[in-house]
């Protein structure tokens, strides 16, 4: 597979004013393939947008390189930013202008003009559905509009590659559907690459081709959904919430006896409890919350109420397949999301 | 340059689509010139005004920080004024030339308690007018200190009447000019934050806000517009051109290009300080990660402001030449007929002009301290310079504004020798300029 981006050691250290070192991005090496949609997966502060900053020439790396297309973008900044389209975090535009004028403005900062330049606006305007409001002021469109021009801007220049920062930041659904198809379809349509940020587990796993787990300004696992969840061994877990039994040793014990259940966890909800009753004092919670590790939980589903239900009364249950926010868990002993 | 002549673009488009913004960089230093050359530029001039009775009640109640209504009412009553600024006052009154008027001579001003006394007395035609300051005039008008909280605060609007009767439409105008004049400065000074612009043409009256934010850095502006200290001087020129002018055109020209120069002082640093909007809103790291160079970047900005200013004070100049016609009802043009000697001097008074405000942004950090200085800067040349009516003797030659007007002064009387004048902006010009740039490159930085 031909490679897209290629970044080499990236590292970026910002100063504090009393001149302790932030680690934004700590020496971050990995490769984006022609034609994917790679996803940059991390919590918010995690780092996506230092490293799409050093990678688009924004910010200078405090180390190593990155090369677009095979251009350094240290060296040749001015070819490997022909290559890339940029879709930022923030709404990108002027809000005194219209849709339009801001498309021509930034149009020319890419030395397009006349036919040409129309000829693009059109293009763009069409393909993100702005027609209608083309002529209207930026400052009197939606969120999710504003999000729509400003992915248009960055799509000018027909880019062999696409940086969007978290484009669906802040949209309603409807328009957040419309951004992810519209992401297929610059691939699938464009042949476009796509480095994608987001801190939505969910996102990524219905978008990208791969995806890069970015925490404390580190890669810290980086393949396809199924490898990333392969890679960690990750299991089914049973999540039950029961009464709380009134000796739950016996239960535990039960359970654990289970041949293929390779580990169980029992967590008092206190915190339910104390919402419940609307005090701060920690009383003893009513209910628990029971998480079996296994290899295949629909079948053993089963077999573990039938345990349960002989000890307590059982209020919910659900089977999770592993999925990227395991992954984060397994790798940093954190959840994604908070 | 094709990048540097669409950011110069835009930036000129985004000034003229905006008309409060339009109507603060000219219509405001038009409505100066125009109501102190009604009021003070009669006095060789047809348009002689016979003193006219007022009643002035204040029924201002105070507040935390004194009370504002007394202030105006003061003014208006030429009655001296309690402020904490004596110092300031004394040093410019001392440079009060003898051929003024004072307000009282316009105004025939009593002070009453009762408004409805007041109102009263109008009807019966004792009094031409009546101005009744509310009695929440300074509560409402007076912000909190802090100009974070500022920008949310939302201003409430309070009146103060100016009662009068059909029967004396002309004074009853006059006497509101007044009152307006009265408050103008404080508007002057404040608009200066140009984010509060809005705020300001809702209701001028909110201005006197800013009074209270910084009073030490505005009493000075304050007392120089205080008419019973005879700040307001507009001495004749000596010049037998001048002398065949009228006193109202001395004044559009002395004042006008004053105020020219003045105003467009903000459009230069406020038109560069949208480099810190652009990053807040990434259009900065946008246009930073297409293939435009931040040189570009910088030089399309400080082109665009460039051309802002020549705009400003060009249409500024244009307009009191038009006042200047309807008062005199036939063709006036009043800066000379010497074409290429005004055209160099607008240049070089623009290129100054931007200089100031490529180093103001350059050297402040912030946004609010570029702000605070620009305000600085601005009022300290416009306070140097004769913006406000008065100069303080050789140290004027310190403001820009001095050589400005001085030049323009002596274009309108058909004297071209202005090399010096040109000479002095020039120097200022690149050098600040220059300093300016190179400090204001880090800005364009992300
Ligand atoms: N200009 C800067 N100066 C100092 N610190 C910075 C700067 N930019 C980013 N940081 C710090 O670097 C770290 C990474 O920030 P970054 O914006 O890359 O995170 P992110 O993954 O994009 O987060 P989010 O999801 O919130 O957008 C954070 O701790 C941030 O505070
Ligand atoms: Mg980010």
């Amino acid at each position: 597979m031909e490679t897209m981006v290629e970044t080499k050691g990236l590292r970026k250290t910002f100063m504090r004013k009393d001149s302790t070192p932030i680690h934004a991005v700590k020496a971050v090496s990995f490769s984006i393939y022609r034609g994917e949609i790679f996803s940059l997966l991390g919590p918010n502060g995690a780092g996506k947008t230092t490293t799409i900053s050093m990678i688009s020439g924004l910010i200078e790396p405090s180390e190593g390189d990155a090369f677009i297309g095979g251009y350094s973008i240290r060296q040749q900044a001015r070819q490997a930013k022909q290559l890339i389209g940029v879709v930022p975090q923030e709404i990108a535009l002027y809000p005194e202008l219209t849709a339009r004028q801001n498309l021509w403005f930034f149009g020319r900062m890419y030395s397009l003009r006349g036919k040409e330049l129309k000829m693009r606006m059109d293009e763009v305007i069409e393909f993100m559905d702005l027609e209608e409001r083309q002529h209207d002021r930026i400052d009197t469109f939606s969120g999710g509009m504003k999000r729509r021009v400003n992915i248009a801007a960055g799509l000018l220049n027909r880019p062999q590659l696409i940086y969007m920062d978290e484009p669906t930041a802040g949209v309603d659904p409807q328009n957040r559907r419309r951004i992810l198809d519209t992401v297929f379809r610059l691939r699938d349509e464009y042949q476009m690459t796509v480095l994608y940020t987001t801190h939505l587990m969910e996102e990524a796993e219905e978008l990208s081709d791969r995806i890069g787990i970015i925490d404390h300004g580190e890669i810290i696992a980086l393949g396809t959904q199924a490898e990333l969840t392969e890679r960690i061994g990750a299991e089914d877990r049973l999540v039950i919430e029961v009464k709380r039994p009134s000796d739950e040793q016996t239960l535990l014990d039960a359970l654990r006896a289970h041949p293929q259940a390779s580990k169980v966890e029992y967590q008092v909800d206190h915190l339910k409890d104390i919402d419940r009753r609307g005090g701060s004092a920690v009383t003893p919670a009513e209910e628990a919350v029971l998480t079996v590790y296994c290899q295949n939980g629909r079948k053993l589903l089963a077999e573990v109420l039938n345990i349960i239900e002989q000890q307590v009364e059982i209020s919910s249950i659900e089977v999770r397949q592993p999925d990227l926010e395991a992954v984060f868990l397994n790798l940093t002993g954190r959840a994604l999301r908070d | 340059m094709e990048k540097i002549l669409t950011i110069a673009w835009k930036e000129l488009y985004t000034v003229s689509t905006d008309r409060v913004l339009l109507l603060f960089m000219l219509g405001t230093p038009l409505a100066i010139s125009l109501i102190i050359g009604l009021a003070f530029g009669s006095s060789g001039g047809e348009l002689t005004i016979g003193a006219i009775s007022v009643a002035v009640v204040n029924l201002d109640q105070g507040g935390g920080e004194g009370n504002l209504g007394e202030t105006v009412a003061s003014i208006l009553l030429s009655e001296p004024i309690a402020r904490s600024n004596e110092a300031t006052c004394q040093l410019s009154s001392e440079s009060a030339p003898a051929e003024i008027r004072p307000l009282s001579s316009f105004l025939n001003a009593k002070r009453l308690d009762d408004p409805e006394l007041a109102r009263a007395g109008v009807d019966d035609g004792i009094y031409a007018a009546a101005v009744i300051i509310p009695a929440d005039f300074t509560s409402k008008v007076n912000p909190p200190r802090d100009p974070s909280l500022l920008e949310q605060t939302q201003l409430e609007k309070t009146q103060v009447e100016v009662y009068g009767s059909g029967a004396t439409a002309i004074s009853v105008t006059i006497v509101r000019s007044i009152a307006e004049t009265v408050i103008q400065p404080f508007v002057t000074a404040s608009a200066a934050i140009r984010g509060t612009v809005q705020t300001i043409f809702a209701n001028p009256l909110n201005a006197i806000k800013f009074m209270s934010a910084d009073e030490s850095a505005f009493a000075g502006f304050a007392c120089a517009y205080n008419p019973n200290l005879g700040n307001i001087s507009l001495e004749r020129q000596a010049l037998n051109d001048v002398q065949a002018r009228s006193a109202f055109e001395q004044i559009l020209i002395r004042f006008g290009s004053a105020q020219a120069v003045f105003f467009s002082l903000f459009t230069a640093w406020t038109g560069l300080q949208s480099v810190y909007r652009d990053r807040n809103t990434w259009v900065l790291q946008r246009l930073l990660s297409s293939p435009t160079s931040r040189q570009s970047i910088l030089a399309g900005k400080l082109l665009g402001v460039q051309w802002i200013i020549v705009l400003q004070i060009l249409l500024l100049l244009v307009f009191l030449s038009i006042i200047a016609s309807i008062s005199n009802g036939a063709f006036t043009f009043l800066w000379g007929n010497n074409w290429l000697a005004l055209v160099m001097l607008l240049l070089s008074v623009s290129l100054a002009v931007s200089g100031v405000g490529v180093f103001v942004v350059g050297l402040a950090r912030t946004p609010e301290q570029a702000t605070l200085l620009g305000t600085m800067v601005n009022m300290g040349l416009a306070l140097l310079g004769g913006a406000f009516g008065f100069r303080l003797g050789e140290f004027s030659k310190l403001s820009l504004i001095f050589w400005a007007v001085d030049g323009f002064e002596s274009l309108s009387s058909g004297d071209a020798a202005i090399e010096l004048n040109l000479l002095v902006l020039l120097v200022q010009g690149l050098i600040l300029f220059s300093v300016g740039s190179w400090l204001f490159n880090r800005r364009v930085q992300v």
